[in-house]
């Protein structure tokens, strides 16, 4: 009988240091917080821009001045740098040589930032033909434009 | 000391800057990012007049005060210019001196009392047709020859007449005929 008092006051003791009131003045470090966090970005976009074409010249080995120019126009997110690429293909050096550049060469390793309103563009300069014999012939201009490099 | 901090917060800001803007980003768009163009051109044979050739020399001695026929009988004297192009174009050509009337007839003045009729004709050089439009600067096409790459054309000029006034000055006379020829009219 006495065994059985000790129990169940060692219990009814239990019990209410279990749901005692503690103090505690501690207010911080007691919230953990973790979180995936993903920056979303504008997709970049380059358009294609209406071919030109040069017309006919006849051949001769005195150079033609030209100043046409084609230019690339790209969208994305703003400020973000990209990555481009620009190529250039005669497809008939026989017939014709091009002289031009790009205002900026870039080959796939090399970066150009986006303005403030996500707009950047790629220009190609022509500034002379020499035409050297009869057929036809295309230069054809490339960029590509990733936000990672390729 | 606040100098430090706030250079060091400064590169700190930098590199977060430099890492963010070259990390890896994930793009599943795989289109609109090439950009095509061109520019295209045609080159053409320049054009080549091969000097003319005139068939039958005039050479012949004509007395003052009268006017000849040297046109008929079937012994027409004439010149011809070959023009070389390229295939399938159309070229303008212009004759010098005083112009060219109806039917390709021209006549000229050497000013010493002499006047000689020329008829202008422009033949296909497959076929030989003949056929004169009014003017030079009506375009022409350069046919494919029958050997060779060339378009061409032939260009004729038939010496039609002499006029010979009575007070003409005695010796020769020579009449020259110079065409220039282009692939525009603005020759």
């Amino acid at each position: 009988m006495k065994n059985l008092l000790s129990i169940l006051v060692v219990l009814a003791l239990a019990t209410t240091f279990s749901f005692a009131q503690v103090n505690d003045n501690l207010t911080t470090g007691k919230t953990g917080t973790g979180s995936f966090t993903a920056t979303v970005l504008t997709p970049l976009t380059i358009n294609s821009p209406t071919p030109i074409n040069l017309g006919e010249f006849v051949a001769s080995t005195t150079p033609y001045d030209l100043t046409n120019a084609i230019t690339f126009n790209v969208t994305g997110e703003n400020n973000h740098a990209y990555f481009f690429k620009t190529e250039v293909n005669n497809t008939n050096p026989s017939a014709a040589t091009f002289v031009g550049s790009w205002d900026m060469d870039g080959t796939g390793a090399t970066t150009k930032t986006l303005s403030a309103t996500g707009t950047s563009s790629h220009t190609y300069t022509l500034s002379s033909l020499t035409a050297i014999a009869s057929g036809s012939t295309t230069l054809g201009l490339t960029v590509t434009v990733s936000y990672n490099t390729f | 000391m606040n100098k430090i901090k706030n250079s060091i917060l400064l590169i700190i800001t930098l590199c977060i800057s430099f890492s963010n803007s070259f990390s890896q980003v994930n793009d599943n768009i795989i289109t609109d990012k090439v950009g095509t163009s061109s520019f295209s051109a045609s080159i053409w044979r320049p054009l080549l007049v091969h000097n003319a050739q005139v068939e039958h020399e005039g050479g012949q001695e004509y007395v003052r005060g009268a006017v000849y026929n040297i046109n008929d009988g079937g012994s027409q004297i004439k010149a011809q210019y070959t023009v070389h192009g390229e295939v399938d174009k159309f070229v303008y050509f212009i004759v010098s001196g005083s112009p060219i009337g109806a039917n390709g007839i021209q006549i000229k003045d050497d000013g010493q009392g002499v006047k000689i009729k020329l008829e202008w004709k422009v033949s296909k050089y497959t076929t030989g047709t003949e056929f004169y439009s009014g003017s030079g600067l009506t375009p022409y096409k350069l046919k494919p020859q029958t050997a060779g790459p060339y378009g061409a054309l032939v260009i004729w000029v038939r010496f039609m007449e002499l006029d010979i006034d009575a007070n003409a000055t005695p010796g020769t006379h020579v009449f020259e005929q110079t065409i220039t020829v282009g692939y525009n009219p603005t020759i």
